[in-house]
């Protein structure tokens, strides 16, 4: 079908396409106004954005399909989308999918013959402390039930169409409601999150918000010192890679190129939810750190990337963003001083490696999340091969206060290679999953037992993620060992064959299914791998289908050894760590349960295996010619 | 200039060399599917793995930098080892179809796997599937098949500019596509086929057309252009199957176009002429005795399509007979590609090569005039150009002439009319030397056997010479070339071409025949 935008549209994309040096940039955003006014992505629509930004349209349909989000026009009026991944399957996600699939008569990805539901299975929302959870055409969705799932049914159907948007049903859910469970220990990001008006201007100015910004730009101090500052605070990444901020400043390439501040807001690891909690509640801090971030590192212009499926927290930010405008704190004169500062919140399209600080960058400049060769790093030549910072959401939220109060304030918490304080988003079977704000170096098992409550319904701990799905796991044994505890701070971790990562522990029972676990994990990474590298692009699906094999019990005992094989042949070759990430927590969960493994093995009857090897389709015999 | 050491060899290089070019200067065989010369490194497909110095891990040397003291290992059990497993986890989803499919016999992932593999697999899983459909109306894609090199998606962008590909979908998802509604189908777009390192893009042409081991490959010079591209043509029982682009930095790099790989029909069409008729016996006496009538009784009637060789013997004759010599030639659109790789205007391959020996390359105006002024008493036609159309003023003043011979590769209204037919061989047939645009004297050869009785025009015109007591015998191509310039011979030409100094340029500005 032919489309085009109405002028005034158009007038908006040119806006768009102005905030960024190059119009490609713009690509995203242009497929967000297709959704908006057409309901939909086609292949109208998609030439229609080609012409205008000036790409070819073949550039558009591989950016399309490189990401998840984007309504098509197979969508139905409500799409509801049931997270699939560890720790909402954990709570009962695959439950609530079967019972949706039942109750709408369709399959993952199908459409009522009405048009009125789709159903879709998706990776983590990063909402796991209210798993299962889901979201319904934009909104969130907490704790899905039957229940629940029937009555919001009830709702869109009996909601009359009115005057609606294209492709959109009238209907929403209710808003979110935010929780965060008793913590002993004081918060300092999360101070403010659970108050109400907490996302507002008038409240982050009247908890003294904006000053220490405002007292840098206006004191003209200079910008190595805020570095150095950062520096001697130790502040350590908080995305995942725990590099110290102020070292990765500090590479920054000094020449005339404009440098670039992009703030990863990609929060996709499994079990981790931290910085959605930071933008929906406390925008303010997180657009104060990006006003001292880009002073120290001098620069004129900020990004926020945001996931996708954020679409509540990208409005919070850009309304934060306008009120911090009109105060005259962003724009040419911050402050009402010469310096300058922009930021423009890009949203994602629903790609996990778009949180790989390259792919991020790939979808920035409006590609597919192809994360990029390194060197250069994007320090040297990042965003459109410009000098450019890339730090979490969280990291940013930092800043403010470590400038407010000083490097030894921050260094009064945590340890002395962990300094500060840090998220931990818990999930899975803990009885208090949320998040908690703790100084680095508190023990694992004083978080999971004594700040969490322990583990639900009286059960015994199997085992701990303890960093996102990517860092390799621990056993109950390791966790609650009283000798030389584990900590939560980066060293601890590291020394004990983990990572401290994202923060995000995911906790699993006794009752766990580990081989169903390390296949759930692995659906993940094969689902997000962006395909560049043949390692990873081929050996995640293999893996994957490998373990898939285990759960539905049709693997052999030569396959657990092989597993850890492929595995390790996918480690360190590749462009970017995703191979890694689903290699190295397979590998750790071969090693430490193996015996599940086994026993999935022998609780196949020997006849079928035999049957099968007969068949000649069975590794029992190992290589078999291609 | 950085020294590196390669496989302990001290090697130095210019600055910002890649270790795979640097290998690659040194003749070592890396492993490779993504990386292609003429194309920006994209490092995705982790074959070409060397040990570097600088790194614990094995790196890819299609985008790794020599600097000062790098040392290079291309082998060894951790270098083998690591491409063995890039290739088990390439394999692992490809169709492996290797006897329907197009590429067998010239397939990179064949020939490595052969290299670096044992034929052995551990995959027991079903594989990812991915369409077979057409992206344009020439090239067809087998979407299993294909390995995410990129190769085709950096060409389409970098080389073309056009940009109709791109890769699409995820992870093993991942396939080369076109938008739903865009086909394939720039100027240059069958070069996608050649730098496919495997069968996922075929052009249709070719598909099923024969088995690659079966064929003859002969290297010439494509007569599509003025350009001059350099090309091998896959030869199957006496049938030209394919041409394809040969490497020549000074003409055409990697590529060519597509207009210069089809249109071949014509050697073995149904207008080819293949017998000859009338008296060519005598052809040289009548002639003659025309000429001495008086001054211009005899025209020539050429074409840019003529080789170097054939000009040159064209003009011995017309300077015995006192003919004038006017020549067809055949206009059309220039095109440039986003990197600056040119199709010429000038649809024909020697305009150059005739302006060399002739000085200056007239129209056909003068000719024509004469003809139907009846000063012109006897016209002799010796066209090598495909689909050649004659003005139908020449046609209907031609009934006027005393003789009409036609040398020609195509029946025509004209060679129905004339009194001598001598059927001539086509490009494809024969031996010679064209001059491109830029100057560059380089060498065609013949591809296939004549068609029925056609010879070349080489022979016919030395026969007319030695008939006019000119010559005194029939000799070979080469040796009427090194006559006609002395300072070559077809060694000296070679498979890249020899620019001449005394090369004029190929601006000479003469109007050109019937489009």
């Amino acid at each position: 079908m032919i489309r085009e935008f109405r002028p005034e549209v158009k007038a908006e994309l040119e806006l768009i396409c102005a905030r960024y040096p190059e119009r490609e940039a713009a690509l995203l955003p242009a497929m967000r106004l297709l959704e908006r006014e057409f309901g939909c992505v086609d292949n109208g629509g998609m030439r229609h954005v080609a012409d205008l930004i000036g790409v070819s349209p073949a550039k558009v349909f591989g950016v399309l399909t490189f990401y998840t989000h984007f309504r098509r026009d197979s969508d139905g009026r409500y799409v509801f989308q049931v997270c699939s991944t560890l720790p909402c399957a954990l709570r009962g996600s695959e439950k609530v999918f079967d019972y949706l699939s039942d109750k709408l008569g369709i399959g993952n990805g199908e459409t009522t013959p009405d048009g009125l539901f789709t159903l879709k299975k998706v990776e983590c929302l990063a909402n796991c402390d209210q798993a299962p959870c889901g979201q319904l055409n934009e909104d969130f969705l907490d704790v899905m039930t039957p229940e629940s799932m029937d009555a919001m049914i009830a709702e869109a159907r009996s909601t009359p169409f009115g005057e609606v948007l294209p492709g959109f049903g009238p209907f929403h859910p209710p808003s979110q409601v935010y929780h965060l469970p008793p913590n002993p220990y004081k918060p300092v990001l999360l101070a403010h999150v659970l108050e109400p008006g907490s996302d507002t201007m008038e409240h982050y100015l009247a908890r003294g918000g904006y000053q220490i910004a405002e007292q840098i730009f206006k004191s003209g101090k200079n910008p190595d010192e805020v570095i150095e500052t950062v520096f001697q605070a130790g502040l350590r990444g908080r995305g995942g890679a725990g590099f110290p901020t102020g070292q990765k400043w500090k590479f920054l390439a000094k020449n005339d190129k404009p440098r670039y501040l992009v703030v990863n807001a990609d929060e996709s690891e499994p079990g981790t939810f931290k910085d959605k909690l930071l933008i929906d509640r406390d925008p303010h801090q997180l657009i104060e750190g990006i006003l001292c971030s880009a002073y120290a590192i001098k620069s004129k212009t900020a990004y926020i990337y945001i996931r996708g499926e954020m679409p509540f927290g990208a409005r919070q930010l850009d309304r934060a963003i306008q009120d911090a405008y009109a105060k005259g704190f962003l724009g040419k004169n911050c402050f009402g001083t010469d310096f300058a500062c922009d930021i423009t919140v890009h949203r994602g399209g629903g790609a996990y490696i778009c949180g790989e600080e390259t792919g991020l960058l790939s979808s920035l400049e409006g590609g597919r999340g192809h994360p990029k060769i390194k060197p250069p790093f994007p320090a040297v030549e990042g965003a459109w091969r410009c000098p450019t910072i890339v730090n979490n959401v969280e990291t940013i939220s930092a800043v403010p206060h470590i400038l407010k109060h000083g490097p030894e304030w921050f260094r009064s918490f945590g340890t002395e290679k962990s300094p500060g304080t840090k998220i931990f988003s818990v999930s899975g079977h803990v009885v208090r999953p949320g998040n908690y704000e703790l100084p680095l170096g508190v023990t694992m098992k004083e978080l999971i037992y004594d700040i969490c409550g322990g583990i639900r319904d009286g059960k015994k701990l199997k085992a701990v993620i303890p960093g996102g799905s990517s860092s390799p796991i621990l056993t109950a044994e390791e966790v609650l060992r009283e000798e030389n505890p584990i900590r939560l701070d980066f060293d601890s971790l590291a020394q004990n064959g983990s990572m401290l990562g994202s923060g995000g522990l995911i906790v699993m029972d006794e009752d766990t299914d580990m081989v169903d676990a390390l296949w759930n994990l692995l659906r993940f990474y094969h689902h997000e791998s962006c395909g560049q590298c043949t390692p990873c692009r081929e050996g995640t699906g293999w893996i994957e289908k490998i373990a898939g094999r285990f759960a539905m019990g049709d693997a052999e005992a030569a396959e657990i050894d092989m597993l850890d094989e492929i595995a390790w042949g996918m480690v360190g070759r590749t462009i970017c760590v995703l191979a890694d990430a689903a290699a190295m927590p397979t590998r750790a969960i071969v090693k430490k349960f193996r015996a599940e493994f086994e026993a999935h093995v022998a609780a196949t009857p020997a006849v079928d295996r035999a049957a099968r090897a007969a068949a000649g389709h069975h590794p029992s015999r190992n290589a078999k010619a291609h | 200039m950085p020294k590196i050491k390669i496989d302990g060899k001290e090697v130095e290089v210019v600055p910002g060399t890649r270790v795979i070019d640097a290998c690659d200067h040194e003749g070592l065989d890396i492993p490779r599917f993504c990386y292609h010369p003429g194309l920006t490194p994209a490092g995705n497909c982790r074959m070409c793995l060397v040990k570097v110095s600088n790194s614990r891990k094995l790196e890819v040397s299609c985008v790794y930098p020599c600097s000062e003291g790098l040392e290079v290992t291309t082998s060894g059990p951790e270098v083998e080892a690591g491409r063995k497993a890039v290739l088990e986890y390439m394999l692992i989803n490809h169709p492996l179809d290797c006897p329907i499919c197009d590429k067998a016999g010239e397939c990179q992932l064949q020939d490595n796997t052969a290299e670096h593999r044992d034929g052995l697999t551990r995959f027991v899983d079903p594989k990812v599937v991915k369409d077979t459909k057409d992206l344009g109306p020439q090239i067809k894609i087998w979407g299993s098949r294909c390995i995410s090199c990129t190769r085709c998606v950096r060409f389409c962008e970098e080389v073309v500019g056009t940009g109709e590909l791109a890769m699409t979908q995820r992870g093993d998802h991942q396939v080369a596509d076109v938008h739903p509604e865009i086909p394939l189908d720039n100027p240059m777009s069958l070069n996608v086929v050649d730098i496919c390192p495997v069968g996922a893009l075929i052009d249709k042409d070719f598909l099923y057309a024969s088995r690659v081991w079966f064929t003859k490959r002969t290297d010439t010079v494509c007569a599509g252009c003025s350009k001059g591209c350099n090309i091998v043509a896959t030869v199957h029982q006496n049938d030209i199957k394919r041409v394809q682009p040969r490497e020549n930095h000074a003409v055409n790099h990697y590529w060519m176009c597509d207009a210069g790989r089809q249109g071949l029909d014509y050697v073995k069409g149904p207008n080819r002429l293949k017998l000859h008729r009338g008296d060519r016996k005598t052809l040289a006496a009548k002639l003659s005795a025309i000429a001495a009538r008086g001054p211009a009784r005899v025209g020539i009637l050429a074409s840019t399509y003529a080789t170097v060789e054939e000009a040159y013997l064209l003009k011995q004759v017309a300077d015995q007979l006192g003919a004038r010599v006017g020549f067809i030639g055949r206009g059309g659109d220039e095109w440039t590609a986003k990197n600056g790789w040119k199709i010429e205007a000038d649809k024909t391959p020697n305009r150059a090569g005739v302006a060399m020996v002739f000085g200056a390359v007239e129209g056909p105006e003068a000719i024509l005039a004469g003809v139907q002024s009846g000063a012109i008493q006897a016209l002799l036609v010796v066209n090598g150009m495909p689909g050649a159309t004659y003005a139908p003023e020449l046609l209907a003043a031609a009934k006027k002439l005393e003789l009409l011979a036609v040398c020609d590769i195509e029946k025509s209204p004209l060679s129905e009319a004339a009194h001598v037919v001598i059927a001539s061989t086509t490009w494809a047939e024969k031996d010679g030397v064209y001059v491109n645009s830029t100057g560059r004297v380089q060498r065609i050869q013949p591809l296939i056997v004549s068609q029925g009785q056609a010879r070349s025009d080489v022979a016919t015109l030395q026969e007319i010479l030695v008939g006019l007591g000119v010559r005194r015998a029939v000799l070979s191509t080469e040796a009427v070339f090194t006559e006609a310039v002395p300072a070559l011979d077809y060694a000296k030409v070679g498979s890249q071409g020899v620019v001449l100094a005394s090369s004029p340029e190929a601006t000479t500005t003469v109007s050109l025949g019937a489009k």
